[in-house]
């Protein structure tokens, strides 16, 4: 994954904060570790609570592939956008290891 | 050292992925919205083992596929390349990713609409997670 890709991806969501006058606490841009996938996070102070999750996941998902996807190479398999309040619920959560292994 | 395998081989895994296929209908059928969110992902896991199979050409997996994690199942079930090249592919595949994890066990309420969102990611035509993956099962 060319570090160049995650500035434009990062870059990118920076401007659909200030077009849309979110007060961002967060901008996590990172591989996922599986080929050239993304994860990504971003989390709001203000700008997101009367937004619903689904409706501003989706708007910054079609934002990101029309201005940082020329060449149609990128590949998020993980978008997140939250409050702050929903950030400290899922950050509780993210501390159980991501790959769990069944018990059987 | 012989390789260790999962014990289901992908007959059982298909019989699995009828039964959790009718069971997450009736689910959602009942408005067991939170059940059948969990059902969706447990059905979306099953899907991935067996086109991983299927992928392979062998009836029963290794045991380091014995794993909920749906990202790395995804990439070894020989639709990467696919998916690389379908944003609406991958916006349902990522919004399942960002919404379903085996936590939800310890999470009860939900609504209709989160239940709908999922549903849709899923089985949306022709670029619902579950659509796409239907050929390769």
């Amino acid at each position: 994954m060319k570090s160049s890709k995650i500035d434009l991806l990062r870059t990118t969501i920076e401007e659909w904060v200030r077009l849309h006058q979110i007060d961002a606490k967060l901008i996590e841009v990172k591989p996922s570790g599986i080929g050239d996938n993304i994860h990504i996070l971003v989390v709001a102070r203000k700008g997101f609570e009367n937004w619903p999750s689904y409706e501003r996941r989706s708007d910054l998902f079609k934002y990101l592939h029309n201005h940082a996807n020329p060449d149609k190479k990128l590949v998020i398999t993980l978008l997140i956008t939250m409050t702050e309040e929903e950030y400290d619920k899922y950050d509780r959560v993210e501390t159980v290891p991501r790959i769990v292994f069944e018990q059987i | 050292m012989a390789l260790k395998l999962i014990q289901q081989d992908a007959a059982t895994l298909r019989s699995a992925f009828a039964e959790r296929k009718n069971e997450y209908a009736s689910l959602r059928a009942a408005g067991n919205w939170a059940g059948a969110i969990l059902q969706a992902g447990i059905l979306l896991e099953v899907a991935l083992k067996l086109a991983i199979c299927k992928h392979l050409r062998v009836s029963r997996l290794p045991i380091i596929f014995q794993v909920h994690d749906l990202e790395l199942l995804f990439y070894c079930s020989g639709q990467q390349e696919t998916f690389e090249t379908n944003a609406i592919l991958q916006d349902n595949f990522g919004f399942i990713l960002g919404n379903w994890s085996m936590t939800l066990r310890y999470e009860g309420i939900k609504n209709k609409a989160e239940s709908d969102l999922v549903d849709h990611a899923l089985f949306s035509v022709p670029d619902g997670v579950l659509t796409f993956l239907t050929p390769y099962l």
